[in-house]
């Protein structure tokens, strides 16, 4: 008994799995809901980045770095006199946040915006290295990353910790605004 | 035995494992923040005392198990120092419309509790404020973690939707046990709607659905006010308002609801004198 239960605990302990949550496979196609849930280990074809590693790059300013947190933007058709508060956004300084463009599937004005931006800020190289996050246990970021793959960009990477990973490590981060193509 | 052990031992990992806690989530000290800036949009510099928990409470789970549809209870003393409480506002610091609803109470209606269920867009105090004839302003908290209410995805199809839109029920409690001779008795008001929020998503064409919500209702007895409400996005689909009141035996409730769209819906009910 001891034994089996010993077995048990160091098979736990390699996996390094928490009890509770088995690990989470890639859909085949993109993540439609329930965008706040535990997310896979890996991006078929990207590269799959921890806090560290996101630092490196950030410092030695080698990737560009895309933040896909979405963002509600004041409707319309609110009665007169609605007092409104935008979300302030902070996310890791020299970021471009493409806001709602995380979603399983892009209204077509969604995805101009998102192809027009990325080429924007890469320049039209589909070769250059670009990292993608929102928040941990978010598949927003996973999602982007996803589509940038399909459109042919080679070097992608997901950062799937996200802002939060990034505060949690004591890096700083800066309000932010939605990028706007010019 | 073997069971119990893996799990103590499982639930103990998890917990050595817990990921450190969620940093941009609102915590109660942004929300009171928050809270700080919004006030004098709604109360200017007028003073909000916190109430105490005899006078007034606002009671809503720690953590919502569906972020479009948290309950919230308000419970209050009708008569605070023979200063009666005319109106109570209801506001959820991070929601992007942070001021979800104003309640309105009649002068004689003895309304004691009020509960809806409110959207809640991330980690956030809920407040209820109450402000009494005399102009006293008081307030009682509570801090909820929930996140994304104001996006999740309509429970109702349109087609459903649309079709029952502003079809209202309304249910009379029996009075509780020992209490049927005292003339207080609890009402239920249900209203179908998708009070959109402006922020959700249609789940075919990925367009947001722009808001569209029941932004005022008002519940008389006999022609008298019991409750009213103001409400904006924060209200979860289907309205839902359960409050108590002093029932006059042979009256009539009449219910009143218009939405954004200008669209209004009316019924009326004759008081069910059960106990009496």
């Amino acid at each position: 008994m001891r034994i089996l239960l010993t077995f048990i605990v160091s098979l736990l302990l390699a996996s390094g799995l928490q009890a509770g949550d088995p690990p989470v496979a890639e859909p085949e196609g993109y993540r439609m809901d329930d965008y706040r849930s535990p997310v896979p280990a890996t991006l078929q074809g990207a590269q799959v980045i921890g806090t560290k590693a996101a630092h490196e790059l950030w410092k030695n300013e080698s990737a560009i770095f895309v933040d896909v947190m979405p963002r509600l933007a004041k409707p319309d058709k609110l009665p007169a006199g609605t007092v409104w508060r935008d979300k302030v956004r902070r996310n890791i300084p020299d970021s471009h946040w493409l806001a709602n463009v995380g979603y399983g599937a892009l209204t077509p004005e969604a995805e101009v915006y998102f192809r027009k931006s990325l080429a924007a800020l890469t320049s039209n190289d589909a070769s250059r290295k670009v990292v993608f996050y929102c928040m941990t246990n978010c598949w927003m970021s996973w999602n982007a990353a996803k589509r940038t793959l399909a459109w042919g960009y080679t070097d992608v990477v997901w950062y799937p910790l996200g802002a939060d990973g990034w505060e949690a490590a004591k890096f700083p981060l800066a309000d932010a605004q939605p990028y706007s193509l010019q | 035995m073997l069971r119990i052990a893996i799990f103590l031992l499982a639930s103990g990992l998890a917990f050595a494992d817990l990921a450190p806690p969620a940093l941009a989530q609102t915590t109660r000290e942004a929300s009171t923040e928050i809270w700080n800036s919004l006030k004098p949009d709604f109360f200017a510099e007028r003073t909000i005392r916190m109430a105490e928990p005899g006078e007034l409470q606002v009671i809503a789970p720690k953590r919502a198990q569906d972020a479009g549809l948290v309950p919230v209870d308000i419970q209050l003393n009708p008569n605070i120092s023979k200063d009666r409480i005319v109106a109570v506002t209801l506001v959820v610091d991070v929601n992007p419309a942070p001021l979800a609803a104003v309640f309105k109470i009649g002068k004689e209606a003895g309304v004691s509790k009020i509960s809806t269920r409110l959207r809640v867009n991330d980690y956030s105090f809920i407040r209820a404020i109450a402000e009494t004839a005399g102009g006293e302003l008081l307030m009682s908290e509570t801090y909820v973690k929930a996140t994304g209410g104001c996006s999740a995805p309509a429970v109702r199809s349109p087609e459903e939707a649309k079709a029952t839109m502003g079809v209202m029920k309304l249910r009379q409690f029996p009075p509780e046990a020992g209490t049927a001779a005292n003339s207080r008795r609890e009402l239920q008001l249900m209203i179908r709607h998708p009070n959109h929020s402006g922020f959700q998503m249609d789940q075919v064409t990925r367009y947001i659905i722009p808001p569209h919500f029941i932004n005022n209702v008002s519940v008389s007895q006999g022609g008298e006010p019991i409750l009213s409400m103001e409400g904006g996005i924060s209200i979860s689909e289907d309205p839902n308002f359960r409050f108590d009141y002093l029932m006059r035996k042979g009256s009539t409730i009449e219910a009143e609801a218009v939405d954004t769209e200008g669209n209004s819906f009316h019924d009326k009910w004759l008081v069910e004198a059960t106990g009496l």
